[in-house]
């Protein structure tokens, strides 16, 4: 049985699509985008530092003004369909099957026939080719650490890819020495980037090595399907690509990108720099434009990619030099939520923990313009994604992923819905944000839903709700008769001592037309 | 006018060094706006074109892997066993550059080599060759070093005890001393990182020291040779070799040299003791430091001068001169406050004190010199450390960076 709010919403949002998928000329690949030194020390340095120059950058950080808020969304406050994103989860709920099938697709057929090997990349990665001649890249994990990178890959690719975002097709793999064959003309890196030279079984031997094994001596993989298309680099969160006349809205105002901070802090996933996207020049339906993917999320929950997380990834950027400051002029005197306390610490999990954990000031390593503009409505429309997944679904997720330690699959679930309930309790239970959703006018009643409820956010009986003057204690109102016009609501979780931002709904010809949080 | 004349220089300036799209979206954005705007938007806009040439240095940096190239101009092989580094020279009055040579593979594959050779100035310089060979839990070491300081800068006036002897004074009675020294030392024992590490050295010495200017009635001035050993006894039980928030260490040495012909001979003691005190959060803590060194004259031999005990700089009294105090005697201490601001930066708060003496009986805290000051240490995951001190004692203020490697 579907809720009535979300049938409301499946009607309301109806076949909105961006449109964005129009014919373009092929672009060249953007390869200074894809550099992680010069775009890693604009985002710490120059980008700071325009901030600091930009009047109005400063008249919203002393709160004298408002974020922008983001500009691809609909007159109802949703995300069209697009070549970033597609609604799915967050809409109509996966099945537990849907939901571990991920973009889906067939696992790789051994044998794996190595045509490439990157011993410098984080965690030892193969390009290989299947029996079924299908390309593929291989990642293991750090020695002593089965699973530690490749969970992150496996999971965290099937939430983001139910959310809605564009995610390469991940399968576990259990691979022996057997598994790899070693192609003629097969090369690996060479002692400096951008060198090459032919691979032997040495070099395989020697990569093999320092790969993790499991207690049965086999490598535990993850494999993701080579996508169809042309590379073209990856895109940035500030700006549009100029060569992309599709890419109309600046990447910092778009919502999915915004709210990607929501997940990511969901997930931990701190690697969440420009680096580790892809624009993809795709032929769809005789028509080809530019896809945009997310990609590599072994950096997800404690893991570091090759090595456990340092305890302030996800609280601090790599560098931050307003935080240094504070550091050294506090004498040491204050002391950080995670310097007190170690997390439990498994080999394939990482020190990944839900205490300290605040959803609003999680970082990444890198800052991110787009995340750094995430508005209360972006938040919220963040977070009705992260809690749309229910226990169960997060059983069916992590499921996929490998757990030899005893009670680290357990671990990883626990902290995971503690995580999606501190969100869920700051976007959807708190003042935020007024998470009132499927309006409709029924009669001379204006009914809604109100998610923070719904998911278990808030307490019924201590909810009120305000329109002007009226205060009712179920979500819904009476319209004068012929009503039209705009309607400022707003949420109280404490009996009406406060009251929470608002959000504005404008009536029309019975029917709601305009919705913002 | 002058204003709008800067913002039109500032955007044909930035014309042709847009390269990336949000320089160049930047770029076009800045001219198609009315004036109000980009007048606001020029600041960004003198911004990126100072980062243009950096962007393009890193971008190239990365392009041809400058970091891994830089680190193979060190080594001398792909194994990267065997290189140099840049060295400091803390010898005599002068500092600068020197080389340090090392092979982590010499002696049967098994035992490190290290070749270290430093011309701190015009007139010293310093040398040291060293072999090392670790089995199991025992080592061996030997080192060979050549010391040269054209000018040493000594504080000549009888100690406030009246031995007769020492340097430790706060007056200005200075002299310039030479002295050229080869010194041999083998040492034997126990690991360190194996548990309390006692062990034997013996030692020889040969040393030509002059005076500089009027001459001066010191014990050793012109050529002394010395034959010795003596035991150590090292013990760590700290937590972190590098870093460390909680335990103690501390080495301690004893020493009997005379020479040959009889004229010279001493008895050294010397020891240093540190304590590591954690505090209200990981990574606060409190260093306190001993050091003591003592020499004794031997079976009615007196010491050689140029082995006297000295305070500065170098020797746990920051802020002070090299060879600010010289005495039979010195004993220092060390307190420090660190607290963690960064990931591998560290910073502190420092007081040091010390004196030199004649006599243990001088020891006085009246007569306790002291600098305080902070400093900032960086020390990577590789072992790389980086100092930076400032410091303020009676002479005044001072500043010390030291580079290095944690071995």
């Amino acid at each position: 049985m579907i809720p009535a709010w979300l049938l409301a919403a499946a009607l309301a949002f109806g076949q909105e699509r961006d449109n964005d998928d129009f014919d373009i000329p092929e672009p060249a690949p953007d390869q200074q985008a894809a550099m992680i030194w010069s775009n890693g020390a604009y985002l710490m340095s120059l980008h700071q530092a325009e901030k600091a120059v930009d009047p109005l950058w400063l008249l919203r950080k002393a709160r004298l003004m408002a974020k922008p808020e983001a500009r691809n969304v609909t007159a109802l406050d949703e995300t069209p369909d697009s070549t970033w994103f597609t609604n799915r989860h967050g809409l109509r709920r996966l099945s537990p099957e849907e939901l571990l099938a991920g973009p889906g697709g067939a696992a790789p057929r051994p044998p794996l026939t190595v045509v490439e090997a990157n011993p410098r990349s984080e965690n030892v990665r193969f390009v290989v080719l299947d029996a079924s001649g299908r390309r593929w890249y291989v990642k293991l994990d750090p020695p002593g650490r089965p699973g530690l990178a490749t969970n992150g890959e496996l999971i965290v690719s099937r939430i983001l890819h139910a959310a809605g975002y564009n995610v390469p097709s991940f399968f576990p793999l259990r691979l022996e020495r057997g598994s790899f064959r070693l192609a003629a003309g097969a090369t690996i890196q060479g002692r400096y980037k951008g060198q090459r030279r032919p691979m032997n079984d040495g070099d395989l031997e020697a990569l093999l090595l320092l790969a993790a094994r499991a207690h049965d001596g086999r490598f535990p993989a993850a494999a993701s399907l080579a996508l169809e298309g042309k590379p073209k680099g990856p895109f940035r969160y500030l700006g549009t690509r100029p060569d992309d006349p599709n890419d109309t809205v600046r990447h910092e105002d778009r919502r999915e990108l915004r709210a990607y901070q929501v997940l990511c802090a969901w997930v931990n996933n701190a690697d969440s720099r420009q680096g580790n996207t892809l624009d993809l020049y795709v032929e769809e339906s005789g028509r080809r434009f530019l896809r945009h993917y997310l990609l590599d999320f072994s950096a997800s929950f404690g893991s570091g990619n090759d090595e456990p997380k340092a305890p302030e990834e996800g609280h601090d950027y790599y560098f931050d030099p307003a935080q240094v400051l504070r550091s050294a002029l506090g004498l040491g005197a204050r002391v950080r939520p995670w310097e007190r306390e170690a997390a439990p610490d498994y080999p394939e999990l990482g020190p990944f923990r839900a205490e300290g954990f605040e959803p609003r000031s999680w970082k990444p390593s890198f800052a991110n313009p787009s995340f750094e503009r995430l508005t209360p409505a972006d938040g919220y429309w963040g977070a009705r994604l992260a809690t749309a997944f229910s226990d169960r679904d997060l059983e069916a997720v992590a499921s996929v992923g490998y757990f030899p330690t005893p009670g680290a699959s357990e671990r990883l679930l626990e902290v995971l819905k503690q995580r999606r309930d501190s969100i869920g309790r700051y976007w959807l239970g708190g003042n935020a944000v007024a998470p009132l959703e499927a309006f409709a006018v029924e009669g001379s009643t204006l009914a809604f839903a109100d998610l923070g409820v719904e998911r278990g956010h808030a307490e019924a009986r201590s909810t009120l709700y305000r329109w002007g003057a009226r205060i009712s204690a179920r979500p819904a109102f009476e319209l004068p008769p012929a009503f039209s016009g705009a309607l400022e609501l707003r949420v109280s979780r404490d009996l009406g001592r406060s009251w929470g931002r608002r959000v504005l709904v404008r009536v029309d010809g019975g029917r709601v037309v305009m919705l913002r949080h | 006018m002058g204003t709008l004349a800067l913002c039109l220089l500032a955007s044909l300036a930035t014309t042709s060094l847009a390269s990336t799209p949000e320089e160049i979206r930047a770029r076009r954005k800045f001219r198609s706006e009315p004036g109000v705007e980009r007048l606001l938007a020029w600041p960004k806009v003198l911004l990126r074109t100072a980062w243009s040439p950096i962007r393009r240095a890193l971008d190239y940096a990365e392009r041809v892997d400058l970091p891994e190239r830089a680190i193979d101009a060190f080594y001398f092989n792909s194994e990267r066993t065997a290189g140099w580094l840049p060295e400091v020279a803390p010898s005599g009055s002068g500092r600068g550059a020197g080389l340090l040579l090392f092979h982590d593979k010499l002696l049967e594959r098994s035992g490190r080599g290290r070749l270290a050779f430093t011309a701190a100035s015009a007139q010293a310089a310093f040398a040291q060759a060293r072999l090392e060979r670790p089995w199991d839990t025992l080592a061996a070491s030997a080192d060979l070093v050549h010391e040269r300081d054209d000018v040493i800068e000594a504080y000549a006036r009888p100690s406030p005890a009246g031995t007769g002897l020492g340097f430790a004074t706060s007056g200005e009675d200075r002299r310039s001393f030479s002295v050229s020294r080869w010194a041999l030392r083998v040492d034997a024992g126990r690991k360190l990182e194996a548990g309390p590490a006692p062990g034997l050295f013996a030692l020889a010495e040969s040393a030509r020291t002059s005076s500089v200017g009027p001459p001066a009635g010191l014990p050793g001035l012109g050529e002394t040779r010395l034959l010795g050993g003596g035991a150590r006894l090292a013990a760590d039980r700290s937590n972190d070799r590098a870093r460390p928030t909680r335990g103690a260490r501390g080495w301690a040495e004893a020493e009997l040299a005379a020479s040959p012909g009889g004229r010279f001979g001493h008895a050294r003691q010397a020891a240093v003791a540190e304590g590591f005190l954690p505090l209200w959060a990981p990574g606060r803590t409190v260093m306190a430091r001993l050091r003591w060194e003592r020499l004794s004259p031997l079976a009615g031999l007196e010491p050689p001068w140029h082995r006297y005990p000295v305070l500065d700089l170098q020797h746990g009294l920051r802020g002070y001169p090299l060879g600010r105090f010289r005495d039979l005697g010195t004993a220092a201490f060390t307190l420090e406050y660190r607290y963690p601001i960064w990931r591998f930066w560290d910073l502190f708060a420092f007081l040091d004190g010390g004196q030199a003496f004649g006599r243990a009986s001088a020891l006085a805290s009246r007569r306790l010199s002291l600098s305080r000051g902070l400093g900032l240490r960086f020390l990577s995951e590789k072992g790389l450390i980086l100092l930076l001190e400032a410091s303020y004692g009676v002479p005044g203020p001072g500043f010390q960076l030291a580079f290095g490697r944690l071995l």
